[in-house]
C-alpha cells in the first residue's frame, strides 16, 4: 500500500523526535568538531575558526591507545562471549522438556535485563578487595593492583551482558537447525565434535555474525562499565569523550573522538553485515 | 576412540558453560548477601551477621530516593512516548510500501548503534547551545530516543506475524482503516507493544551513559546517583539500591512471562527434537 | 546368520513402553517392512537400531555382535531420513563423500566411489549441485546414495516414499526396490502405508503399541491376518462377528453372524469346540454380484449367497466400488474390474456371493 495521509501522520512523531533529538544534535556536533578549542573556555566559542586539529590530534599515539585498547578488549570479549553463548544456545534449543527450556529462556532474558548498575557493582563486590580478588591473582600469580587483572574484571564485567545476549540472539539461529542433520551427519560416521565443526556451526555463521556484531557493538560503546570497574587505567573511548567534556570542557575534541566513534561503529557494521549477505547470497 | 574425543570435548564445553553460570550469578548472590550485611561497615564477604540496616539507609537517604522517583517519573513518561510513537511508526513500516522505507527503518533503529555516549554529549551539547530544556525535559529528551528502537522492534516483530488477510477480510467487511486497526490489528499486536513497553522501562531505568550527560545537580537519576556514590563512598547503601533495581528487572521477567509466554517471545523454531 | 537380529527389545520411555519385547530378524540381502501406524513403535525401532536410543532388555546384533552402548558413529548402519537431512550447504558431491571421509576411506579413492553411487541412483552428473536445486525425487536419491556409500551392514529407510506425490511415489517404489537389490543391501523399511509396506518388502512385519502382531511374505498377512488389526490395517475388509456353529464339510462351518445370517466359512486350526466368538473379514474384491436375485439366502459347497439392494455405484476408472445393503441394514462393500461390463445400478437387486475360503476368520477382540 502507498502512503497515505493517515500513514504520514504516523511516521512525524518518529521522524520529529529523531530529527530533535538525535539528526540535529549530531550536526551540532559534526560542526563543533571542526572549531578550534582555547583550553579555559567552556567549549569552543562562537565565532573559532574552523580547524582538523581536533582529527588530527587523535592520531598521536596517546589517543589511538583508546581506541585500540576499546577495539582490542571488546574483540576478545566478544569472541568469549560467543564460545560460551553458542553452545548453550545449541543445548537449550535441543532440550526437550519445555519446562527446562522456559527456565533457562527466563534465567537468561533476567540476565539481559539486568541493570548495569547491579552488575557492576556486584563484580566489584565479588572480584575486589572485599572478595575473591586474592584468590583469584594468586592463582594467576599477578598482583591486585595489576593492569592486567583490570583488564579482566572489565572483560568479565561486559562478559555479564554479553553472554546472555549472545545466547539469546544465537536461540534463534540453533532452533530453525534441522535436528535430523546433527543425525544424519552421526550415522555417516562422525563423533559429535566433528559433527559439529562440520555441519553446525557452518549452518550458523550467519547467526553468529549478527550475535558477534551485537556483542562488539555494546562492548564499543560500553561506558559504565570500562568507567567504574576500569579504575580510571583501563578506559574505553566513550570515558574518554566523558573526560573531555567533564574535566576540561573540551567539547570540539570530544565532538571528534564521538564523531570517529560514531564512523568506526558504522563502518564495522556495514562491514560485517555485507560480507554476511555476500557469503549467504545462495 | 572416537568416542573419548567426542566426551572429552563434551564435558569441556559443559564445564565452559558450567563456569560462565557460576560467573553470572555468583556475584549478584554476594552483592545480595552483602546488602543485609550486619557489620556497620564494607568489610569481606560473607557477611557474619544480617541486618536491614542499608535497605533502611538506602529508603532514609534523600540523594538516591529523589534519584529513584525522577528514574521512575522518566522510565514511565520516556515509555509511554516512545511506545506511542515507536508503534505508530511500527505500523506505517509494517503495511505501507514505499521508496526508501527500508532507509526509514534503520534511521528508527540508529540509536541502537550509535553510543551512548555519543548520543548523550550530542543532546547535551544541542540543548547547551539553545538553553533549551533544563533539567527533566533533557533527560526526557535522551531517554525517549535510547528507548525509542525497542518499541518499534519489538512491535513490528509482533506485527509481521499478524497475517494480511485478516486486516483484508475486515476491510472487505465494511470496516475503515481505522476500525481495522483498533478491532483486528491491535489486539493481536498488542502484546509486541506491551513488550516492547516493557523493554523502553527496563533501559529506561538502567541507563547510565547518556543520563550522566544530562543531570544536573537538582535532576539526576538513580543510576547515576549510584555510580557517583561508587567512585565517592563505596558503600552498601548502594547493595540495597542494586537489590532495589533487581527487584523491578525480575518483576518485568515476570509480566513478560505473564502476558507473553517467555516461550512465544524467544520462540520455538520449527523443528521440535 | 542373519545379518541383523532384535531379540526381545523392550524400550520404555517413562510410564509408556513404546518397544515390548520385540524379535526378529533379517537375513542378507533382505528388505523387511515395518508396518504400523503412528505411535506403533516403528520410529523407536529404527532409533534403537540406528543408535539413537538405547534398549532398556534385549539385545540388537549385528553380523553376531552385540550392538549393546555402541554410538551412532561407531555403527555400521545407513539410515536416510524421512525428510532426507542433506546438508545444504555442500554439493551433492561432498554429501555422498561425508560417510566416506568420516568412516576413514581411501582419499584417493573417494570421488570414484561417489561417482559409482550416483551412477547406481541414477544421479551421475548432478555433483556440483546443492540439495536446495534438486527435486524431491532427486534429493532421496542422493539421501540414498550417501547412505549407501559406506556398504554399511543394514540399511534402514524412514518413511521413504511419504514425502512424494502419487506419481512419483509409483514410480520410485519400483526403482528403489532394483537399487536396493542390485547392491543386495539388506534394508529395513519402516512406514505406516500398506502399499508402501507390502511393495517394498520381501517380509512384512506388522507392528502395533510397541508389539509385533504378525510377520511374513505380504501376500501371507494379506490374506491370512492373525488378528483383526492386521486384516483391518491392510486393505479393505468387510466384518462379521459372530459364533460359529456346525461342521458342514471337511474344514467348512456354518457361521451365525450378529445379524442372524449364516454364511460358511473355514475352520480356524486348532479349533475347539466350546471357544465359539470369532469375527470373519472378507475382502471386498473377493465378493462377487450375482445380478438377479432367486432367494433370500443359500448356502451350497460353493460359498454363501446373500440377497441385498445396491446403495452406491462409484466407477474409478480400472475398479469400481459397490455399496450393498443387505439383510438386517448391514452395508458391504464390494469391487470390481472394469473390463468394459454395464454397469450395475444404484436401486437394483442383487446377491453377493462368495467362497468359504474368501473369508478370513480370526478370534473376537474383547
Amino acid at each position: 500500500m502507498k502512503l497515505s495521509k493517515g500513514a504520514l501522520l504516523l511516521l512525524i512523531p518518529g521522524i520529529g523526535l529523531f530529527l530533535i533529538f538525535v539528526v540535529l544534535p549530531i550536526a551540532n556536533i559534526v560542526e563543533e568538531s571542526f572549531r578550534l578549542f582555547v583550553p579555559g573556555h567552556i567549549g569552543a566559542s562562537k565565532d573559532a575558526p574552523y580547524t582538523i586539529f581536533n582529527y588530527a590530534e587523535l592520531l598521536k599515539p596517546a589517543y589511538l591507545f583508546y581506541f585500540i585498547e576499546t577495539l582490542r578488549l571488546s574483540l576478545i570479549c566478544s569472541f568469549l562471549g560467543l564460545i560460551v553463548g553458542f553452545p548453550a544456545a545449541y543445548l537449550v534449543a535441543r532440550q526437550r522438556s519445555p519446562f527446562l527450556r522456559k527456565l533457562v529462556v527466563g534465567f537468561l532474558i533476567g540476565m539481559m535485563f539486568l541493570s548495569t548498575m547491579v552488575r557492576v557493582y556486584a563484580l566489584q563486590i565479588t572480584f575486589g578487595p572485599t572478595g575473591f580478588d586474592k584468590v583469584i591473582c594468586g592463582f594467576l600469580h599477578i598482583s591486585t593492583n595489576s593492569r592486567f587483572y583490570t583488564e579482566i574484571l572489565v572483560v568479565l564485567g561486559l562478559l555479564h551482558y554479553v553472554i546472555p545476549i549472545s545466547a539469546i540472539t544465537l536461540l534463534g539461529t540453533t532452533q530453525n537447525l534441522n535436528p535430523r542433520l546433527t543425525e544424519a551427519a552421526q550415522v555417516l560416521g562422525a563423533p559429535r565434535w566433528k559433527v559439529h565443526v562440520s555441519i553446525t556451526v557452518p549452518l550458523c555463521v550467519p547467526g553468529i555474525l549478527s550475535a558477534f556484531l551485537i556483542c562488539y557493538t555494546f562492548c564499543m560503546s560500553a561506558f559504565v562499565v570500562p568507567m567504574v570497574l576500569g579504575k580510571g587505567r583501563v578506559l574505553f573511548v566513550s570515558n574518554l569523550i566523558y573526560s573531555r567534556f567533564s574535566e576540561i570542557a573540551n567539547y570540539p575534541s570530544g565532538s571528534a573522538v564521538a564523531i570517529l566513534m560514531l564512523l568506526l561503529s558504522l563502518t564495522i557494521i556495514y562491514g560485517i553485515t555485507t560480507i554476511t549477505s555476500r557469503l549467504y547470497k545462495v | 576412540m572416537k568416542r573419548y574425543v567426542d566426551d572429552i570435548g563434551f564435558g569441556f564445553v559443559i564445564m565452559v558453560i558450567g563456569l560462565s553460570l557460576v560467573f553470572l550469578v555468583m556475584p549478584i548472590v554476594v552483592a545480595v548477601m552483602m546488602s543485609f550485611d550486619g557489620r556497620a561497615y564494607l568489610g569481606m564477604f560473607p557477611p557474619p551477621n544480617y541486618s536491614i540496616q542499608w535497605y533502611q539507609k538506602f529508603f532514609s537517604d534523600a540523594y538516591y530516593l529523589h534519584g529513584l522517583k525522577i528514574s521512575l517519573i522518566l522510565a514511565l513518561i520516556a515509555g509511554i512516548v516512545s511506545t506511542a510513537s515507536g508503534v505508530s511508526a511500527a505500523i506505517v513500516l509494517d503495511r505501507y510500501e514505499f521508496r526508501g522505507k527500508k532507509a526509514l527503518e534503520t534511521f528508527f533503529l540508529s540509536p541502537l548503534v550509535v553510543p551512548a555516549v555519543v548520543i548523550g554529549f550530542a543532546l547535551l551539547l544541542f540543548f547547551a547551545l539553545f538553553g533549551v530544556f533544563s533539567g527533566l525535559p533533557r533527560l526526557l529528551g535522551g531517554h525517549i530516543i535510547i528507548t525509542f528502537p525497542y518499541t518499534v522492534r519489538t512491535t513490528l516483530a509482533g506485527l509481521v506475524g499478524i497475517r494480511k488477510s485478516l486486516t483484508e477480510a475486515a476491510l472487505s467487511l465494511g470496516a475503515n482503516e481505522r476500525q481495522a486497526f483498533w478491532d483486528i490489528t491491535f489486539p493481536l499486536a498488542r502484546t509486541g507493544m506491551v513488550a516492547g513497553l516493557i523493554f523502553a522501562f527496563a533501559f529506561s531505568m538502567d541507563d547510565v551513559a547518556v543520563s550522566m550527560f544530562l543531570t544536573s545537580p537538582q535532576v539526576y537519576t538513580l543510576p547515576v546517583a549510584m555510580v557517583s556514590m561508587m567512585r565517592t563512598n563505596f558503600d552498601l547503601t548502594i547493595a540495597a539500591g542494586a537489590v532495589v533495581l533487581m527487584v523491578f528487572t525480575v518483576a518485568a521477567i515476570f509480566i513478560l512471562d505473564r502476558i507473553f509466554g517467555l516461550d512465544r517471545l524467544i520462540g520455538q523454531g520449527i523443528f521440535k527434537s | 546368520m542373519p545379518v541383523l537380529e532384535i531379540s526381545n527389545v523392550t524400550k520404555r520411555f517413562g510410564t509408556l513402553t513404546a518397544v515390548d519385547k520385540a524379535s526378529f530378524y533379517v537375513d542378507s540381502g533382505q528388505i523387511l517392512s515395518l508396518l504400523g501406524p503412528s505411535g506403533c513403535g516403528k520410529t523407536t525401532m529404527l532409533r534403537l537400531i540406528s543408535g539413537f536410543e538405547h534398549p532398556d532388555e534385549g539385545s540388537i546384533r549385528i553380523l553376531d555382535q552385540d550392538l549393546k552402548g555402541e554410538r551412532p558413529y561407531e555403527r555400521n548402519v545407513g539410515l536416510l531420513f524421512q525428510d532426507y537431512a542433506l546438508f545444504p550447504h555442500m554439493t551433492v558431491q561432498q554429501n555422498v563423500a561425508y560417510g566416506l571421509k568420516h568412516r576413514g576411506y581411501d582419499k584417493q579413492k573417494i570421488p570414484a566411489r561417489v561417482s559409482e553411487m550416483l551412477e547406481v541412483v541414477r544421479l551421475s552428473g548432478l555433483e556440483k549441485r546443492r540439495p536446495g536445486q534438486l527435486s524431491g525425487g532427486q534429493q532421496q536419491r542422493v539421501a540414498l546414495a550417501r547412505a549407501l556409500a559406506i556398504s554399511p551392514a543394514v540399511v534402514l529407510l524412514d518413511e521413504p516414499l511419504s514425502a512424494l506425490d502419487a506419481k512419483l511415489r509409483q514410480q520410485l517404489r519400483i526403482e528403489l526396490k532394483e537399487i536396493l537389490n542390485s547392491v543386495r543391501a539388506t534394508t529395513i523399511v519402516v512406514t505406516h502405508d500398506q502399499e508402501e509396506a507390502m511393495s517394498l518388502g520381501d517380509v512384512v512385519i506388522v507392528m502395533d503399541q510397541g508389539k509385533i502382531i504378525q510377520q511374513g511374505l505380504p501376500t501371507e498377512i494379506y490374506a491370512d491376518p492373525k488378528t483383526k488389526f492386521v486384516a483391518e490395517f491392510i486393505g479393505r475388509s468387510n466384518w462379521f462377528s459372530g459364533r460359529l456353529r456346525n461342521l458342514v464339510a471337511p474344514g467348512v462351518r456354518e457361521f451365525e453372524t450378529a445379524e442372524g445370517i449364516t454364511v460358511l466359512v473355514p475352520e480356524p486350526n486348532g479349533y475347539v469346540a466350546d471357544h465359539t466368538d470369532f469375527e470373519i473379514c472378507i475382502r471386498p474384491e473377493r465378493i462377487h454380484i450375482q445380478r438377479q436375485a432367486v432367494e433370500a439366502v443359500t448356502l451350497s459347497e460353493n460359498g454363501s449367497r446373500i440377497t441385498g439392494t445396491i446403495r452406491d455405484v462409484a466407477h474409478l476408472g480400472a475398479e469400481i466400488h459397490l455399496v450393498i445393503e443387505i439383510h438386517g441394514g448391514r452395508r458391504i462393500t464390494a469391487t470390481e474390474q472394469y473390463l468394459g461390463q454395464t454397469l450395475e445400478q444404484a436401486g437394483e437387486e442383487v446377491a453377493i456371493t462368495f467362497r468359504p475360503e474368501d473369508c478370513i476368520i480370526v478370534p473376537a477382540e474383547s
